[in-house]
C-alpha cells in the first residue's frame, strides 16, 4: 500500500468517524443498542434475584439452591448436547455461566441488524447524489471504501463492547453468585459480537456498492439477513454458506477458533466483493 | 503522448447497452488552452468528460491525461472536474467539505482549511463557509462546485455545463472566473451557450452523435484566420478590383448582397493586413460599411457541421 493510499485511508477514516459520532441516526442506533442490552439483562437479573431471595428465606433454601444449580447444569448440558449433537460440546457449553450465554444469544440476533443499519449508507448515498465523483477525484475508490468500513467497524465494535459491558456490569453488581470465569466469557463473547458486527458491516458495504440509494441498500441488507436465517434453518448443507451457521461455534468454549476463522472468511469475502464492485462500477 | 497535449485519446468508446455514447473518439487538448466542448444534447459531452475523469470505464480505446493513462492514481489531485449534476451532502458545512477535499489531495488540515477559504473567497462565497451545503441556492452550489475545482490549483480543470441554469449575473461571474484561469490551468468547458464559448475559448471540439466532427484552434474552426464578413449598406461594390487586392483569394456577395465575404490566402497575407487593405479600398470607393466580423460565429459553424 502506497504512502498516499495510507494518507487517503486515514483522512477518510477520520472524516467518517467524525461524521458518525455527530450523526443523529448513528447516536440513536448506538443508544438503542445499549438500551436493548439493558432491557435483555434486567428481566434475567430480576428473576434470579427473586429466586435467590425466595430460596434464602425458606427453610433449607441453601441446600435447595445447590440442588437447583446441579439440576440446572444437568438440564443445560442435555439441552446443549441435543443442540450440538456432541456430549462433550454440551458439557463444555453448560460450563459457561448462563448470564454470558444468555446475553450473547440475544445480542447475536440484533447485532447483524445494527451493523446493516449503521453501514448501508457507506457509499450508496454518495453514488446517488454524485458526491462520490468529487471524492474520487482526490481519493482512490478502494481507500474510500476501506476507510469508511474501518470507521463503521470501530463504531460497531465500540457499541457492542459497551453493550456487553453494561450487561456484565449489571450481572456483576446484582448477582452475587456470578462465577469468576464469567469475566473471561463476557469478554470473549463481547469480542465475538464485535467481530460478527464486522462481518455484517462488510455485507452492508457490499449492498451499498450494488445500488444507488442508502434506503435500497438497507432493504437489500435486511432481505439478505432474512434469507440467511431461513436458509440456515431450512437446509443443513446450504446453511453453511451463511455466517449464521457458524454462530454456534462462537458459543463453544472449545470450537470458537473455527467459528472465528469462518467469520473472518465471510468478512473478507463480503469486503472483497464490495471492493471489486466499487472498483469496476460507473460512478 | 504528443508534447504540449494534456489530453490525448485514441479510439475512446463507451457503450450503454445498444447505445454508443462516445464512438472511437481521438480527442486532443493542448496545454494551457481554454477548450470548448460543443455538441447538441446527447452528443456525448458529459460521457466524454466522465471517461476522462475516470467516473466511467471505457468500453474500448485508450487515453492519456496529464501524461498518464486514464484513471491512473498519480494524476489524482492534479486535475479537477465540475460534474454536471453532482451535489454535495446537504448536512456537511461548506468549509468542512473543502477542507476534506484539500486533505485528500495531500494538504495538511491547516493548509486544507486555509486553501478552502481562499477558493471560497475566489468564487464569492466567503460568507457561506459555515453554511450547510444543503442550504445553498442553485447558483451558490454551482459556485461551490467551481470552488472545489479550483482547490489546489490543478493543472487541468474540466467543467461540464458550468453556467447551465444560472441567472445572467451568476453566469457572467462564472465566465469571469473561468477566463481568469487562462495561463494558470488548462480548462475544458462544455456548454450549449456558443456565444459564451466563443468569448472564452481559444480551442474547441465539436461532437455529434458521439463522434468528433471537428477539433482545433477556435480561429481555424470559425475561419477567423482566413475570412472576414463586411456588412454593406446601399449599392454593392465591384468585385473584380477587390479580387485583385494582395492576399485576397476569393470575394463574394452573400445574404442578398448585404454582406461581402472575403477569403484570404492566409499563407501569403496575415488576415489583419488583408482586412485593412480591403476596408481602405471599399471606403476609398464610397462603400457604406455597417459591420465587420472575422470568420463566422461559432453558432454558424456548429450549425453547418452538425
Amino acid at each position: 500500500m502506497s504512502k498516499r493510499a495510507v494518507h487517503e485511508l486515514l483522512v477518510v477514516f477520520k472524516d467518517d468517524l467524525r461524521q458518525g459520532l455527530t450523526s443523529p441516526l448513528t447516536l440513536f442506533l448506538a443508544v438503542s443498542y445499549l438500551l436493548f442490552s439493558l432491557l435483555i439483562t434486567l428481566p434475567y437479573v430480576a428473576l434470579s434475584r427473586l429466586l435467590m431471595e425466595k430460596l434464602a428465606t425458606e427453610p433449607g433454601g441453601a441446600s435447595a439452591a445447590a440442588a437447583l444449580q446441579v439440576a440446572g447444569t444437568t438440564m443445560w448440558s442435555q439441552a446443549f448436547t441435543q443442540l450440538t449433537g456432541s456430549p462433550e460440546e454440551g458439557l463444555a457449553l453448560a460450563s459457561v455461566p448462563l448470564p454470558a450465554l444468555y446475553t450473547f444469544f440475544f445480542a447475536s440476533f440484533i447485532v447483524p441488524l445494527l451493523a446493516v443499519l449503521l453501514s448501508s449508507d457507506l457509499v450508496a448515498d454518495d453514488l446517488r447524489t454524485g458526491h462520490m465523483r468529487y471524492l474520487t477525484l482526490r481519493c482512490g475508490r478502494e481507500t474510500l471504501l476501506g476507510g469508511r468500513l474501518l470507521s463503521r467497524c470501530l463504531l460497531l465494535a465500540a457499541t457492542t463492547l459497551l453493550g456487553t459491558g453494561i450487561s456484565f456490569a449489571l450481572f456483576a453488581v446484582r448477582l452475587t453468585d456470578l462465577s469468576p470465569s464469567a469475566y473471561v466469557h463476557f469478554l470473549r463473547y463481547g469480542l465475538f459480537l464485535a467481530g460478527s458486527a464486522v462481518v455484517y458491516a462488510a455485507l452492508a458495504a457490499l449492498c451499498s456498492t450494488l445500488v444507488r440509494s442508502a434506503f435500497f441498500a438497507l432493504v437489500l441488507g435486511i432481505f439478505l439477513l432474512l434469507i440467511f436465517g431461513v436458509v440456515d434453518m431450512a437446509s443443513d448443507v446450504l446453511g453453511w454458506a451463511t455466517p449464521n451457521a457458524y454462530k454456534l461455534l462462537l458459543f463453544s468454549p472449545n470450537r470458537w477458533p473455527q467459528g472465528l476463522a469462518a467469520y473472518l472468511g465471510f468478512a473478507t469475502l463480503y469486503a472483497g466483493a464490495a471492493w471489486l464492485r466499487l472498483r469496476t462500477r460507473d460512478l | 503522448m504528443d508534447a504540449g497535449l494534456v489530453i490525448q485519446t485514441s479510439g475512446l468508446t463507451r457503450r450503454f447497452g445498444s447505445l454508443t455514447a462516445v464512438d472511437r473518439v481521438d480527442y486532443q487538448v493542448p496545454a494551457g488552452s481554454i477548450s470548448g466542448l460543443i455538441g447538441p444534447n446527447g452528443a456525448g459531452k458529459t460521457t466524454l468528460i466522465s471517461l476522462l475523469a475516470g467516473f466511467l470505464r471505457p468500453s474500448a480505446g485508450t487515453g492519456l491525461l496529464l501524461d498518464r493513462p486514464l484513471g491512473h492514481p498519480e494524476v489524482r489531485g492534479r486535475f479537477a472536474v465540475l460534474p454536471q449534476d453532482a451535489t454535495f451532502p446537504p448536512r456537511r458545512r461548506v468549509a468542512d467539505l473543502l477542507a476534506l477535499y484539500g486533505e485528500l489531495a495531500g494538504l495538511s488540515p491547516a493548509e486544507a482549511h486555509a486553501a478552502g477559504l481562499d477558493v471560497l473567497a475566489a468564487v464569492g462565497l466567503q460568507d457561506k463557509a459555515r453554511e450547510r451545503a444543503g442550504h445553498l441556492s442553485h447558483g451558490m452550489t454551482k459556485r461551490l462546485g467551481l470552488a472545489q475545482a479550483f482547490l489546489g490549483n490543478p493543472d487541468l480543470i474540466l467543467l461540464d455545463e458550468p453556467t447551465s441554469g444560472l441567472d445572467p449575473r451568476n453566469a457572467f461571474e462564472i465566465r469571469r472566473l473561468i477566463a481568469n484561469l487562462k495561463g494558470r490551468s488548462t480548462v475544458i468547458v462544455s456548454s450549449h451557450n456558443l456565444a459564451e464559448l466563443q468569448s472564452l475559448c481559444d480551442h474547441a471540439t465539436i461532437l455529434s452523435r458521439g463522434k468528433i466532427v471537428v477539433q482545433g484552434p477556435l480561429e481555424e474552426i470559425t475561419r477567423a484566420d482566413a475570412e472576414i464578413r463586411i456588412g454593406l449598406f446601399g449599392e454593392a461594390p465591384a468585385l473584380a478590383p477587390l479580387q485583385s487586392l494582395p492576399g485576397v483569394e476569393q470575394v463574394e456577395l452573400v445574404e442578398e448582397g448585404q454582406v461581402l465575404l472575403v477569403r484570404f490566402s492566409s499563407s501569403k497575407t496575415p488576415v489583419e493586413l488583408g482586412t485593412a487593405t480591403v476596408l481602405r479600398h471599399l471606403l476609398e470607393h464610397g462603400a457604406l460599411v455597417t459591420s465587420l466580423n472575422r470568420g463566422r460565429s461559432l453558432e454558424q459553424r456548429f450549425l453547418e457541421l452538425t
